[in-house]
């Protein structure tokens, strides 16, 4: 059966449904909660007026993740500006934003370290770390989410395990 | 200490609240009903060349953002109409009232640029013309409206330029932080309400959307 936005489904129910997993992976691009918010904001706007028909929740899904990746992806340019137009450099505005993030929302400092060495990692690598480990994608869905092929996202993945293990040091990678 | 579960753990407390939640919803909701959103949205058009006066003030704030990048001697050796960048060849043309109100206002909108013309060259103008802000481009530019692009950021995240005779489909690459060939950029100076675009150049296969700094851009690549 086909699941039509404006029949089938209601909005509401898909926002509550996803906006947690387009506001994380918004964050984890942007390291910005408000940043992360404005994204959101713009995905879930895309969604209504592309009102898609989707084979699938998993389709549905996969086109949110895909529709978050690109906005934050486009939203860092914007918001890279902002900061260096304020005479910021971006470096630094994301560190603290990062900080500020961890000391508020995570209660200890084990998730915190892990936090911070995925935050640290370049965006390329972040969001396939995310992708895997949280939202339990294999290799092809990242693949087709990031319109990347296989081979290049599990370089990726590797690669980010090779820079977290240097990191942290001490923690299992499965 | 296994990596995944202290992962999950983090990230499931990093998480839009409630009031967040309504926010979004809130504002969605506003901008699908047609009322005052929190963020408005639209298209803008890239266009060919700027024409006579009407060109002044946009040239002047690109200018600026270019002198910050660019020396003035530089600028007289960069001709943006001899570089590839294809069909689209120069910057934005902007109705005279605009020119002088409305482009340094946080109103402006990007629909009220023009067609102009396409293939049109873009001529360089006098060296340090634009080092002093008082100072104004002559109108040695092409005006004539021949064509008009659109361009459309699509759900997907690809972005679509849509001329008079045809659409272009590009989809991202990446981003482009040190650019270095300016003499390709088509400029140009749009205010959106949630992102800059200063300048557009398609070289190639290839579309970049530049930010203010006009050396970080935005790449999309050709679509078949």
């Amino acid at each position: 059966m086909k699941l039509s936005l404006k029949t089938s489904e209601s909005f509401n129910e898909v926002m509550k449904l996803y906006l947690p997993t387009v506001y994380r992976i918004a964050f984890t691009r942007l390291k910005n909660a408000a940043d992360a918010e404005d994204a959101a904001q713009d995905v879930f706007l895309w969604y209504f007026k592309a009102d898609k028909t989707f084979e699938s929740e998993e389709h549905r899904k996969a086109f949110l993740i895909r529709c978050a990746i690109n906005r934050a992806n486009s939203y860092a340019s914007s918001a890279h500006a902002r900061h260096t137009a304020k005479g910021e450099l971006l470096e630094n505005m994301t560190e603290i934003s990062c900080d500020n993030a961890s000391e508020t929302v995570l209660k200890t400092e084990t998730q915190r370290e892990v936090l911070d060495a995925v935050m640290k990692l370049a965006p390329k690598y972040r969001t396939v770390i995310h992708l895997f480990y949280f939202e339990d994608m294999t290799i092809a869905q990242i693949a087709e989410v990031t319109d990347s092929k296989e081979s290049a996202v599990k370089s990726r993945l590797m690669r980010a395990r090779e820079k977290l293990k240097s990191t942290l040091g001490g923690y299992e990678f499965d | 200490m296994n990596f995944k579960e202290e992962y999950k753990s983090a990230m499931e407390k990093i998480s839009p609240d409630e009031n967040v939640s309504q926010k979004i919803e809130q504002a969605v909701l506003n901008e699908i009903s047609g009322k005052t959103a929190a963020k408005k949205k639209k298209p803008f058009y890239v266009c060919a060349a700027f024409s006579g006066a009407a060109c002044a003030a946009a040239a002047a704030i690109i200018l600026v953002n270019v002198l910050h990048v660019r020396t003035p001697n530089n600028l007289s050796a960069e001709t943006p109409s001899a570089s590839g960048t294809s069909n689209l060849t120069a910057g934005f043309e902007i109705s005279e009232d605009k020119a002088e109100t409305d482009i340094i206002s946080e109103e402006f909108e990007p629909t009220d640029f023009q067609a102009a013309n396409v293939n049109g060259s873009f001529k360089e103008q006098d060296e340090g013309v634009f080092e002093n802000d008082a100072d104004e481009p002559k109108d040695s530019l092409s005006s004539a409206n021949t064509a008009e692009y659109e361009l459309i950021f699509t759900p997907e995240g690809d972005v679509l330029l849509v001329g008079q005779n045809e659409t272009k489909k590009y989809s991202p690459e990446g981003v482009v932080s040190h650019y270095t060939d300016n003499a390709d950029i088509a400029v140009s100076s749009v205010k959106c309400s949630d992102s800059t675009v200063a300048g557009v150049a398609v070289k190639e296969n290839f579309l970049y959307i530049f930010e203010e700094d006009l050396h970080t851009a935005a790449v999309y690549k050709l679509k078949n």
